[in-house]
């Protein structure tokens, strides 16, 4: 129970942080400041929102890991188990082989 | 010999235009046609190079006299294809009526439609779990990696571009063609083709371009640093999905200008993640196919004679070189600095990925590790600053597009 509790509150808290960057991005319409700070105010929120995104995501994990093998083909995350890429069904656990990007 | 080239009206146009667009039209259809082949051969992305070359290489082959919309009493050099500078209602009907691509143009490129179809179509196949898996390590190396994106625009503006014209050229060094089609239509309508063009052929030359600076910047022993195999940490859709809500909102409010951008973007990781197959198929196969085919085929038939002899276009094929080199460097030096705060556990070629070229840069930096290591598999890792980059890239044209339009 213990990390899921943890997690929801790093949620919290990421949403939080994203509401008091908006503020502070719209703050310069609201308090009559220089142009300089009224600019910093804006990259200040803008940074705080981001932040707060990247805290609002890092507390969604349960934080439990998974051997998974990624297909260096088309990128599908496949079981450790599988022999060949449930998408594009190449052979996995070939690192080497790499095809030209098609997206 | 006259006669038969009055018989022939694309032949006649020749001798209809001043020498310098002859030669440049001469020229452009070579281009096509090398376009053509080098993405048949798989030396440049093909998916957009295939129908960019056919397109290059028809539209200037294809120029007739005809008569002037604007007064058809007169007479002007043109093309069946579209006309991409009418601006007046009428103007629009007329053309409706006479280019076959000018409906593709008029309801998908003026308005930036096309560029959110094909983040639609990205976000439909993008999976989120390497960036939420650990996504402030993604952006940390995201950040460093738009180098080219912030120091462009300084350049530029030294070089004579207005402060809208810079930062749509600054785009650039974001590596994202979405981006830089949204920008260039948001920010310099006047310079919107050559910028996509340029920016779309140089992202198909990063896949050969960046291992070279890879080798220069970062010794053997280094680029070698294995990393541990293939384990992520586990996202289930819910999350992923409570993720894209939350991004997409906080995004859009701060940036409503870049709002269509994130929504088409976030709808698309939503469609993948509800495991609704019919959507999928659709936003992967008919959306992100048919926006992908009409992109390429659609800038290819704008890049006329005019463009290429426009004195600006060997400014914007240098800027975008130094916005995409700066890029990259930046991208190391931030995987160097992901290294050093590791202790040399993170390899730093996964920094390169930050720039968000999805997913050619991720795997350039593989690659490049994987042949000197066999065991640096570090393509799982090198996903999630992949995808923290396309997310960065949208901030930062967002700030463009808010900030300068008010310039």
């Amino acid at each position: 129970m213990l990390p899921k509790f943890s997690c929801s509150k790093k949620g919290v808290t990421g949403i939080l942080c994203c509401i008091v960057g908006i503020v502070f991005t719209k703050l310069n319409y609201i308090v009559q400041l220089n142009p300089i700070p009224r600019e910093s105010l804006y990259f200040a929120g803008v940074g705080i929102a981001i932040a707060g995104i990247a805290v609002f995501s890092s507390g969604l994990t349960s934080r439990t890991t998974e051997k998974v093998l990624v297909c260096p083909s088309c990128l599908q995350i496949n079981n450790s188990l599988a022999s060949a890429c449930k998408k594009c069904k190449l052979p996995l656990g070939q690192p080497g082989n790499i095809n030209h990007p098609r997206t | 010999m006259e006669q038969l080239i009055n018989v022939f009206p694309g032949l006649l146009s020749f001798s209809q235009m001043p020498t310098e667009m002859a030669i440049a039209r001469v020229f452009l259809i070579g281009l096509g046609f090398l376009i053509l082949y080098l993405g048949c051969k798989d030396i440049l992305e093909p998916l957009i190079m295939v129908p960019m070359g056919v397109g290059i290489c028809m539209v200037n082959a294809g120029i007739l006299m005809m008569p002037d919309l604007a007064d058809p009493s007169k007479q002007k050099l043109g093309t069946m294809f579209l006309d991409s500078m009418v601006n007046t209602p009428t103007d629009h009907i007329n053309a409706l009526q006479v280019y076959f691509l000018q409906p593709i143009y008029a309801l998908t490129f003026s308005n930036g439609l096309i560029a959110c179809m094909v983040f639609l179509g990205i976000g439909a196949i993008t999976e989120l779990d390497f960036f939420i898996g650990n996504p402030k390590l993604s952006l940390m190396l995201a950040i460093p990696a738009e180098l080219g994106t912030f120091l462009t625009f300084p350049v530029a503006i030294a070089m004579g571009f207005t402060p809208k014209e810079s930062a749509a050229i600054a785009v650039i060094g974001g590596a994202d063609g979405p981006m830089v089609l949204f920008a260039s239509l948001q920010l310099a309508k006047n310079l919107f083709v050559p910028i996509s063009i340029i920016s779309y052929i140089y992202l198909s030359i990063v896949y050969s371009g960046y291992p070279y600076i890879i080798k220069l910047m970062v010794p053997k022993k280094i680029r070698g640093i294995p990393m541990k195999e293939m384990t992520i940490i586990k996202v289930s859709s819910g999350e992923k999905i409570s993720f894209s809500i939350v991004a997409g909102t906080v995004l859009s409010l701060l940036f409503p200008v870049a709002a269509p951008l994130f929504v088409s973007f976030f709808l698309g990781v939503i469609i993948k993640e509800s495991k609704i197959s019919r959507f999928i198929n659709f936003a992967d196969e008919v959306i992100l196919t048919g926006s992908t085919l009409f992109l390429g085929f659609l800038l290819g038939c704008l890049l006329s004679a005019d463009i290429v002899v426009n004195p600006q276009m060997f400014k914007l094929i240098v800027l975008g070189f130094v916005a995409l080199f700066l890029s990259g460097i930046g991208g190391l030096l931030g995987g160097y600095l992901a290294c050093w705060l590791s202790g040399g556990k993170i390899n730093p070629l996964i920094g390169i990925a930050g720039v968000s070229c999805v997913p050619s840069t991720a795997k350039v930096a593989h690659k490049c590790a994987n042949a000197v290591n066999e065991e640096a598999f570090i393509l799982p890792y090198a996903m999630g600053p992949n995808i923290a980059g396309v997310i960065t890239t949208a901030i930062i044209t967002a700030v463009y597009v808010t900030k300068v339009q008010l310039l």
